[in-house]
């Protein structure tokens, strides 16, 4: 029955873990595939495309084929282009990210022969951004977030994100916690950073 | 021979279809979102949609594709 489950795709109930590579403890907190925005730019040349092989089609040179290589030809065209668009939307579902108690995961799975995750520690984000550019954006709710590394260098975008100032949001409720988790016992109060009533020796 | 090419292509093209979808599928069913997980829908749903469209439409067109490469022969 599991099996049967697994072969449809299905999620499995009775798992433990959300997710491969789950670590003790870790939890969760948010996880969401990117905004379908992402895939216009996409959807807009498949468009191109069509409307420019039903000109073509329709020609007076392509009238002149027999009709069996007319034919063939349009079949081959219209399978090869549910094949590509049905492909990219598979690409669109397996690229996602997730946020956990311990970590940031950006996680890049292909259709065939493709398992990318790319992780960044809580500890090692030093600020985070969020921003909405253009009208787009604001109407249907997305933006890029990007993560600073504790290196300059180090700079993390995620495009096209949902609703990005709740998961920016989120975010930082979480790097909150971690910071007020490695400060000093005596800075603590309640799991947060409070302002510091004893001055903290020297050295 | 281009008619049985034809006919190769499209029997090719359901199996691609049927394994790129129950690949997907498979992939994404090891992430499971938990309840408190409500912000936004994972994609495992609609991945299933998409899944099911894409091996209706490939069948559909491979069936009438090869009875009309028959019909023309």
């Amino acid at each position: 029955m599991k099996t049967l489950l697994q072969l449809l795709g299905g999620a499995d109930p009775q798992r433990n873990r959300a997710f491969p590579g789950e670590q003790p403890n870790e939890e969760v907190e948010f996880m969401s595939i990117f905004h379908w925005m992402k895939l216009m730019p996409f959807f807009l040349k498949m468009l191109v495309l069509v409307v420019a092989a039903v000109l073509l089609f329709t020609s007076s040179f392509f009238q002149g084929l027999s009709p069996m290589l007319h034919f063939s030809i349009i079949s081959l065209f219209s399978t090869l282009c549910v094949h590509v668009v049905c492909f990219r939307a598979f690409e669109f579902f397996l690229r996602f990210m997730m946020i956990t108690n311990y970590r940031v995961i950006d996680i890049r799975n292909g259709v065939f022969l493709k398992r990318e995750m790319e992780v960044i520690p809580m500890t090692n984000i030093q600020d985070t951004r969020s921003q909405q550019r253009g009208i787009f954006s604001r109407i249907f709710k997305y933006g890029d977030l990007i993560i600073l590394g504790s290196s300059t260098d180090v700079k993390y975008q995620f495009h096209y994100v949902h609703t990005v100032s709740k998961i920016h949001y989120i975010l930082n409720e979480i790097l909150q916690k971690v910071v007020s988790q490695n400060l000093p016992r005596g800075l603590r109060k309640n799991g947060v950073a409070r302002e510091s009533e004893e001055p903290v020796p020297a050295g | 021979m281009g008619t049985w090419l034809f006919v190769a292509f499209h029997i090719i093209s359901v199996g691609f279809c049927l394994f790129a979808t129950r690949s997907a599928l498979y992939c994404l069913s090891k992430y499971q979102v938990t309840p408190k997980l409500r912000y936004t829908l994972f994609g495992l749903i609609e991945a299933r949609y998409v899944g099911i469209l894409y091996v209706i439409i490939i069948f559909l067109l491979a069936v009438y594709s090869i009875v009309m490469a028959f019909f023309f022969l």
